[in-house]
This record gives C-alpha cells, sequence and structure tokens, in this order.
C-alpha cells in the first residue's frame, strides 16, 4: 500500500517541473491529485494522464495563485466535487528570467516576487485550514529554493526574499495547526533540472553551477517530489516546522 | 513507499532496543535484510531478528561493542561474510549519562565520547571501502536535539558527543558524494525509549507541553524518516540534518 493511499493533494503548479513530479509520486503512492495550472493546460492534461495511469483520481483546475479569488473558486472546486483536501503542496512559483539590478528595477519585479511566491502560499495554505481542521488532519509543504539558504551570487533580492519568507510560513503556522494533527514543512531544492531552472540558468551558466554541487549533477525533480510524499504521509507525523532541503550537498 | 528498500542490506548499531530495535523492524518491513548490532541487549537483539525474519527478510545478530575498533571490524567482517555487502549504515548505538560537568570524571567524559561519536566515525571507516566499490551507499548518523540545542539537564558528554556526530557528517559528505554515498544525521527530540526513562518525569513533562504535537515521539517515526533516507528515493539529499521533534525545537 502507498504511503498516501486514500489522500487527496491539491498541488499548485503541477503542470511541469516538481509540480508535475509531485503529482505523479503522489499518485504512485496512492493519493488523488487536483493538478493546478496557469496556462499550461496541455502540460496539466499530460500530468492528469499520468495519475490517471496509477488508477488516481485526477481533477484539472486553472487557477492563477496570484489572484486570491481563483485560489478560494479551485478550493471550494474541488470541496464540491471530491468533500476535502488533505494535502497541500505549494509549489507554484515564478522567476524573472531577465536579470535585473536591484538598484534600477521596477517595483513591479518585486511585488510579482512577493506576491506569486509568498502571499500565494499563504492564501492557499488560509483556504485549506479549516477543512483540515475540521477533520483533524492535514498536511502542508512549501517550496522553497536553496538560495533561501546561501543566497544569490547575482543580487536576486526578488527572489530570495520571497522564499526567504517561504520558510517564515511554516515556522509562522507550525505551532498553532499542530493540535489539530496538521503538520507543515519546508522543502528547499537546490539547483533542480526543470524548465524554470534552464531558463533562468542558461546553458552556459549551468555547468559553473554544477560544479559547486558535491554529487555532480543537478537533482531531479522526482528527487524533490519523494520528500514532498514522504513529509505529506502519516509516517512524518511527528516532522513539524522544519526545512528539509533537497541538493545533492549543496548548502548543509 | 512499501519496497522502498527491497534488495538493500542495513546494518544497525544499537538495534536490541530503542530506536535501533525500530529501525530494523521497519526497514525489514520495506524491503531490507538486517545486521543486528548489540552490545549488551542479547535478548532484545534475538526478539528483533526473529520479528524480521517473521516478515521474510534475513537477519543476523552480531554483538559487538562499537566503540572499540577490533569489535567494530569483526562485526563488519562478520556481516561481509553472510551478506557479501552492506549498503546502508545506521549509527545508532549511543548513551547518556546525565553528569553535569562538575560532577564529571574525565572517564566518564572519553566513555561518552567514545561511545556516541568515536563509534560512528569506526563504523563508517569500516563500511566506505565496500560502499565506494559499488558506488552506492546511505549512512544515517543519530545524533540528537541536544546535540543543537545543548540538554536541559546539563548533560555536558552527551550533547557535545551528539553534536560532534553533526561534525562528523559535514566533514564526509563531500568526499563520499563522489561515490554515490550520502550521509545525513538526524536530530530527534526525546522518543519513547529506555533512554527517555531515565529523565525525571518533571522535565518530560516539561518536553512535553513545549512540544506542539503534544506528545513524545514513537521509536517508529524515527524509523520511517531513517528508512526514506536510506533509500533510492533520498538520492538527492545528503549533508543534512533532520530533525524530528514533533514542533518542540524549531
Amino acid at each position: 500500500m502507498g504511503e498516501l493511499e486514500g489522500k487527496i493533494a491539491l498541488i499548485t503548479g503541477s503542470s511541469r517541473g516538481i509540480g508535475a513530479s509531485c503529482a505523479r509520486v503522489m499518485a504512485r503512492e496512492g493519493a488523488d491529485v487536483v493538478v493546478n495550472y496557469r496556462q499550461n493546460k496541455d502540460a496539466a492534461e499530460e500530468v492528469a494522464a499520468d495519475v490517471r495511469s496509477y488508477g488516481r483520481r485526477v481533477r484539472i483546475v486553472q487557477a492563477d495563485v496570484s489572484e486570491r479569488a481563483q485560489i478560494q473558486a479551485m478550493v471550494q472546486q474541488v470541496l464540491d466535487a471530491w468533500g476535502r483536501i488533505d494535502v497541500l503542496v505549494n509549489n507554484a512559483g515564478h522567476h524573472s528570467t531577465q536579470p535585473y539590478m536591484f538598484e534600477t528595477m521596477g517595483w513591479d519585479l518585486w511585488d510579482q516576487a512577493i506576491e506569486t511566491n509568498l502571499t500565494s502560499q499563504l492564501a492557499c495554505i488560509k483556504a485549506v485550514v479549516p477543512g483540515m481542521k475540521q477533520q483533524r488532519w492535514g498536511r502542508i509543504v512549501n517550496m522553497s529554493s536553496v538560495t533561501s539558504q546561501r543566497g544569490s551570487g547575482s543580487g536576486d533580492v526578488c527572489y530570495v526574499a520571497s522564499k526567504s519568507g517561504v520558510n517564515g510560513l511554516a515556522r509562522g503556522l507550525f505551532s498553532l495547526l499542530a493540535p489539530f494533527g496538521i503538520t507543515i514543512n519546508t522543502v528547499s531544492p537546490g539547483t533542480t533540472d526543470t524548465d524554470l531552472t534552464r531558463a533562468v540558468l542558461t546553458p552556459e551558466r549551468i555547468p559553473q553551477y554544477v560544479a559547486r554541487i558535491p554529487i555532480g549533477r543537478m537533482g531531479t525533480p522526482d528527487e524533490v517530489a519523494e520528500v514532498v510524499s514522504f513529509l505529506c504521509s502519516d509516517r512524518a507525523a511527528y516532522i513539524t516546522g522544519q526545512l528539509i532541503a533537497v541538493n545533492g550537498g549543496e548548502y548543509v | 513507499m512499501d519496497n522502498e528498500l527491497q534488495g538493500r542490506i542495513a546494518l544497525i548499531t544499537g538495534a536490541g532496543r530503542g530506536i535501533g530495535a525500530a529501525c530494523a523492524k521497519v526497514m525489514a518491513k520495506r524491503g531490507a535484510d538486517v545486521i543486528i548490532n548489540y552490545c549488551h541487549s542479547e535478548q532484545g537483539a534475538e526478539d528483533v531478528a526473529k520479528h524480521v525474519r517473521s516478515l521474510g527478510r534475513r537477519a543476523l545478530v552480531v554483538q559487538a561493542d562499537v566503540s572499540k575498533p577490533e569489535q567494530v571490524q569483526a562485526m563488519v567482517s562478520q556481516a561481509l561474510a553472510e551478506f557479501v555487502r552492506i549498503d546502508i549504515l545506521v549509527n545508532n548505538a549511543g548513551r547518556h549519562n546525565h553528569i553535569p560537568i562538575d560532577e564529571m570524571s574525565i572517564e566518564q567524559w572519553y566513555d561518552i565520547i567514545d561511545t556516541n561519536l568515536t563509534s560512528q566515525m569506526l563504523c563508517i571507516k569500516a563500511v566506505i571501502p565496500g560502499m565506494k566499490q559499488q558506488e552506492w551507499g546511505r549512512i544515517v548518523n543519530l545524533a540528537a536535539m541536544a546535540a543543537l540545542k545543548g540538554s536541559g539537564s546539563g548533560d555536558v558528554s552527551y550533547s557535545a558527543s551528539k553534536a560532534g556526530v553533526l561534525g562528523l557528517t559535514r566533514a564526509l559528505f563531500r568526499p563520499l558524494a563522489a561515490h554515490g554515498i550520502t550521509i545525513n544525521a538526524l536530530a530527534p527530540s526525546p522518543i519513547d525509549t529506555d533512554m527517555v526513562s531515565g529523565i525525571a518525569p518533571e522535565r518530560l513533562q516539561g518536553y512535553i507541553s513545549n512540544t506542539p504535537v503534544g506528545r513524545i515521539g514513537r521509536v517508529d517515526e524515527v524509523a520511517e524518516l531513517v528508512s526514506f533516507l536510506s533509500s533510492d528515493r533520498a538520492s538527492y539529499i545528503t549533508g543534512q540534518v533532520i530533525s524530528i521533534n514533533g514542533g518542540s525545537a524549531v
């Protein structure tokens, strides 16, 4: 029996990358999955097909998590259809693909990073917690980044600060949620081989980044998803408020 | 995952009771054959072996004081003779003495350092050659919350030895990474074992009231994390210290 047998998991930004891997791994482990996407409908459909191939139920829900009303609508849709949400994986995130200088950047870059990467995570948590409290069981995993731990060599303050803020969500809420059987943890992936990473780093820069990773390669999105799945299971009931780094030794 | 350790061979020190015994049982449930080391808990070790075999896995019971290099060598040789390889090392054997610094003798200090820290180094040294040869290995070192936060009872040798385990982990993750070997440390808060029964009830109640999850951790909960970290699933996690404490020491 899988470690998530019978659980219902909402994974934001799961049409590709780490989110898509979470959907597949969690379906393998027995969860029914809500695949949320913003734009990439075809990709979301492919992920959904993979979830079905594990014999699990899947719902595809379009929502831009930087819009609070859309989060509410998404969660309501799932509750109406399936009655509950057991697991929230706050994975949707944004990273600007244009380099910027913080001295001259427009405030919109900062606002977007904070809104999409940090505020959206809290908004999703707010939306799912009432149901989790009622059933006295829940799992929340917030996706952060190794940059929140080691900082940025390039002055990428918007992304780093937004992800450092993400680290604060679990720290801010674990104590309140624990008596209700809800754990909340942060997963901090290192340099992971996804579209986002390849768009931000570009092929020429990837070898420099890989050179400082002791394991000698980028992580796979599945390697992140496996930890997420474990944390969302009953096996991890005593782990809460923690940050778990999946980074091949890039940062300790 | 049911079979995340399918086909793996795990050596667990101090597996006659407590967290070590739970690791043996959980890892066997998840597919591993196990080498159950004990120092004094012979009956406990045999009981664990019996349980492991009832799950259809192989078990080897090996007595050894893992603070002694020659006994560690003998244990590993015996394990290799039986199983040909060791894929996973769970450095679990360890002890408290609850002695504050002003009462502690130098022998008492060395005793705990040897039992809790030196032993881990000796076991790692013994298993690495085989793991390197096969380019796959998992080492999980049991540290403790006290390694990060100190001990409420002023147990200086325990806290220092467990902090040393973190340093051991950090010293080794880089050189081992190129060989497909991950090494991580766990920092559990007080867990429901014999060791915890040595803690004064008021202090224990103090821990519980400071633990958001509202209870002491269970041995199987630590074992599940050990199992996960010992599997292929955790192939990109190394050099880390993972705390399991019900929220008591964030």
